[in-house]
């Protein structure tokens, strides 16, 4: 049983088609990666998959339940979490506090907790600090020390790594990252790629979108290739180099010095 | 007597299509939504009111009066709301739009009273035409509404500045870089869309005959129904929709009840806003 | 006994100020100062409500004078007509009002920004004009005289001061449990909302429902307000809940700084200072709110107190300060070229 099964997933904006149906599947703790020129398609996937966006038509089928028609929330409240390509944090609140919202799916807490604090509610947040000093650590002292900044000051690559571990705190079954690596400079992209080999190793299962194609073929364990809605090819990095179609679609251009 | 009522709605509609051309033109090109747009409506009601009793001026100057106060006022608003505030929240220019709204309602209150006053002029003159009854303002609001129509179409299709509305309004940025003076953009439409929006106050004001401050807050939000039902930010889609409200509206009164009269404006517009956003004809538009 | 002193002394800036205010009338024995104190409370109330929407949601709501009518008049009827006390009138006004902020919430709120800003102005013009229409239970706009005034134990009350403890201790009340609310998961969320909606949907917040929940809580603080004010001057009208209301309100809140939990007390303490004081100029009173809004708009956007958020609380015993492990992984490498905050 696949965790994730995405069966003919179409999507148009008016006469558009941005998505005609695409399918792939995924396995517990794999690492699959999303690459394909600008417009293929690739984020309007992830809204899909998400629940951000309607879908046209096409089955999403998430740890055994179907969510295709699920909002965003619900998504979540499933198991998976993102990240965005342009960086959605929420500017005014603290690093803590954005991972505090990121736990909100498996928390509980309404006005009256709020308000009378109750022990096991005490209890509840004492833990989440915990836990969001644990996923910080992941990140060590770019993030750590700034537990208490507003989100807002930190550079751009602390940015990043903040919305990753919001991510995170949701304790996603599926991890989507948009572009972990967009803007950052060679060596941030290094440490993107051993975040990501260590977030494979404790578990995670990671769909993510990349240009950086170093970053694509040393993590992933499978690649999907999108081109104008239509997946051309799927396959370990290896198949995938020697790929005619996608290097003529794709990397045929870069005559594939990267990879 | 069908007839009859359907051509009152015409005139009504047409002061409705004014004052909502004028805001999709605002909407459309800033932007933003102003919420001072049925006091600027009124305010020229009373400017040409002033006009009319004190000075004893012909109603043609005090069309022209109020059209020029209006886009005093307009270009105003503009410049503290917007030039002013440009890079600011939106939420801080709707406030301030709000905040104009306010002055220039309780201003007008401290001038003029709050009492309700009516054109001292001699206007009630009225000839029949094939059974059909016409007020002699009835034509002067027919004739001001197609005449600013045709010279809007004229302005925004035929004309340089024209061209340069539509490109700012389109794409701001893009017309920033191909030489627009973007600011100099944004004070015409907004004070153009004000003074539509005052010229349709002088019309309501003659066709009933009333000025009184509280006129423009019912008026704002009608012009609001209007643009959302014509898809916010197009200008024939805003005439289309002024002018069926006003026969909606008329044939309300005349065959149901006289207290529903602002009911069906509510109601569409909420209808409108909840099931369909873009309006009749609207396309999809990123407004805030 | 230690976690004790230690919670009093954590609610030390609280308890000191209700001793100041409890204590006030000693000093001043003005009854016209009592007065503007009430009135003070009365918009510290409605303006610390309508900064769930507005502050703390990021909602734009202009129409908060509806539910503050829908307080006063759904009490005043129920008082006048069953002749019930203002205590049972009290939550029937909070109930009538949390009802149509209810239904009015539940289909508008998915609308984004101006839209429901107009919604929220429609609705308040709705109401006030069924106020002024539905003779037989509201009066009209003769509104309605002879609503009871409250009484305690058989004792009515005759003069401000018991209104003055009433409303002291309604607005301490509101202030601190709002402010231990918006600290709390509940409050998070809805700053979450009002930083980013749709990153905070993809975090698993269901966000027309915590829009809907603060409208609501808004709507009933402020029907606690009007049922609190109808009995207090025991006499409504359908011109004190009209947009101008609304309009001083959202004045207040942008003057003392939204999304603080202190913005408005400091805006509504000011402004109905500043009203007082030049009373012989009431007639201008309009277009100086409308001024200073406009002024407050171009030099200070975040109110007088700014974007800051203050707690009312300190913190007890103070927490040392964690050290975080120097991991060395990074240390070997390069520094990062944009360690710097970014602009913007």
């Amino acid at each position: 049983m696949s965790l994730l099964q995405v069966e003919k997933m179409c999507k148009d904006y008016g006469g558009l088609k941005a998505l005609s149906g695409v399918s792939f599947s995924m396995e517990k703790g794999e690492i699959v990666s999303i690459i394909g020129p600008n417009g293929a398609g690739k984020t309007t996937l992830f809204d899909c998959l998400t629940g951000y966006i309607p879908k046209t038509s096409g089955k999403v089928v998430f740890d055994g339940t179907d969510i295709t028609a699920y909002p965003p929330h619900d998504a979540n409240k499933a198991g998976m979490a993102r990240t965005f390509q342009q960086i959605r944090l929420f500017p005014n609140l603290t690093v803590m506090e954005n991972l505090r919202v990121g736990m909100h799916s498996h928390t509980r807490g309404g006005i009256w907790a709020g308000i009378f604090h109750p022990a096991w509610y005490r209890k509840q947040e004492e833990l989440c600090y915990r836990k969001g000093l644990a996923i910080l650590a992941l990140f060590q002292e770019r993030l750590l020390p700034r537990v208490d900044q507003k989100v807002m000051e930190l550079s751009y690559a602390n940015r990043r790594r903040t919305e990753i571990a919001r991510a995170l705190a949701s304790e996603p079954k599926l991890l989507l990252l948009d572009e972990p690596a967009a803007g950052m400079n060679p060596h941030e992209t290094r440490l993107a790629t051993d975040l990501i080999r260590e977030l494979r190793d404790k578990g995670n299962t990671i769909l993510f979108i990349e240009h950086d194609m170093s970053m694509v073929m040393s993590v992933s364990d499978r690649i999907v290739v999108l081109d104008h809605g239509v997946k051309i090819a799927e396959g370990p990095p290896s198949e995938i180099q020697k790929n005619e179609d996608v290097l003529e679609a794709y990397m045929g251009r870069r005559e594939h010095a990267e990879a | 007597m069908f007839l009859q009522q359907v051509f009152n709605g015409l005139a009504q509609g047409s002061t409705y299509a004014l004052i909502a051309v004028g805001f999709a033109l605002i909407i459309g090109t800033l932007r933003l939504v102003s919420f001072c747009h049925g006091e600027i409506f009124m305010m020229g009601a009373y400017v040409a009111f002033t006009v009319v009793s004190r000075w004893q001026g012909s109603l043609l100057a005090a069309f022209v009066v109020a059209f020029a106060a209006a886009a005093l006022l307009g270009a105003l608003v503009e410049f503290v709301g917007f030039r002013l505030l440009r890079g600011a929240s939106r939420i801080s220019s709707l406030l301030v739009t709000i905040g104009f709204s306010t002055i220039f309602l309780n201003a007008a209150q401290l001038i003029w009273g709050a009492q309700t006053q009516s054109f001292p002029t001699d206007i009630d003159s009225a000839f029949e035409f094939m059974g059909i009854r016409f007020t002699f303002i009835q034509i002067v609001v027919y004739a001001v509404t197609i005449c600013m129509f045709i010279l809007l179409h004229l302005l925004l299709g035929k004309t340089k500045l024209g061209r340069a509305i539509r490109a700012t309004a389109l794409d701001h940025e893009a017309a920033f870089v191909m030489g627009v003076d973007v600011n100099r953009i944004y004070s015409f439409t907004y004070a153009l869309g004000s003074a539509l929006g005052g010229l349709a106050g002088v019309l309501v004001g003659l066709y009933y005959n009333a000025v009184y401050p509280a006129m423009g807050g019912m008026m704002g939000l009608k012009a609001f129904s209007a643009c959302i039902l014509g898809g916010l930010t197009s200008i024939p889609g805003a005439v289309v929709a002024g002018f069926f409200l006003g026969e909606i509206e008329n044939l309300a009164v005349a065959y149901i009840s006289s207290g529903f009269r602002h009911v069906f404006s509510f109601a569409i517009l909420i209808f409108f806003l909840i099931f369909r956003p873009r309006g009749l004809f609207g396309r999809k538009d990123s407004i805030r | 006994m230690k976690k004790l002193s230690y919670a009093l002394i954590r609610c030390a800036p609280i308890l000191g100020a209700l001793l100041f205010f409890c204590t006030l009338p000693l000093y001043v024995r003005s009854d016209y100062i009592l007065r503007v104190f009430v009135q003070i409370g009365i918009y510290v109330l409605l303006t610390s409500s309508l900064n769930i929407v507005n502050g703390y949601t990021g909602l734009f709501s202009v129409g908060h004078a509806a539910f503050f009518g829908l307080g006063a008049y759904g009490s005043a009827i129920v008082c006048t007509k069953l002749n019930l006390s203002f205590w049972q009138g009290l939550p029937t006004g909070m109930l009538i009002a949390s009802l149509a902020a209810y239904v009015i919430a539940k289909p508008t709120l998915r609308l984004k920004g101006v839209f429901l800003t107009l919604v929220t102005m429609g609705s308040n013009m709705i109401i006030m004009l069924v106020f002024l229409n539905w003779d037989s239970l509201t009066g009209g706009s003769l509104g309605i005289m002879g609503i009871p005034m409250p009484e305690i134990f058989g004792t009515k009350f005759l003069r401000p001061l018991p209104y003055y403890y009433l409303i002291i201790v309604a607005d301490i009340l509101v202030i601190v449990l709002l402010d231990r609310l918006m600290r709390s998961r509940f409050g998070l969320t809805l700053k979450a909302i009002r930083e980013d909606e749709r990153a905070a949907s993809c975090n698993g917040i269901n966000v027309a429902r915590y829009k809907t929940m603060a409208f609501v809580m808004a709507a009933v603080i402020a029907g606690a307000a009007g049922s609190f004010y109808a009995h207090y001057y025991r006499y409504i009208s359908p011109e004190a809940f009209n947009f101008t209301e609304s309009f001083i309100i959202v004045t207040m809140l942008a003057f003392g700084g939204p999304g603080n939990i202190l913005g408005p007390v400091v805006g509504a303490a000011i402004l109905v200072g500043v009203t007082e004081a030049f009373r012989a100029f009431a007639d201008y009173r309009m277009v100086f709110y409308g001024t200073l809004l406009v002024l407050m708009m171009i030099f200070r956007s975040k109110g007088l107190l700014g974007g800051r958020e203050y707690s009312l609380t300190i913190t007890w015993p103070p927490v040392k300060k964690t050290v975080y492990s120097k991991g060395d992984r990074f240390l070997d490498t390069e520094k990062e070229e944009n360690d710097e905050p970014a602009a913007g």
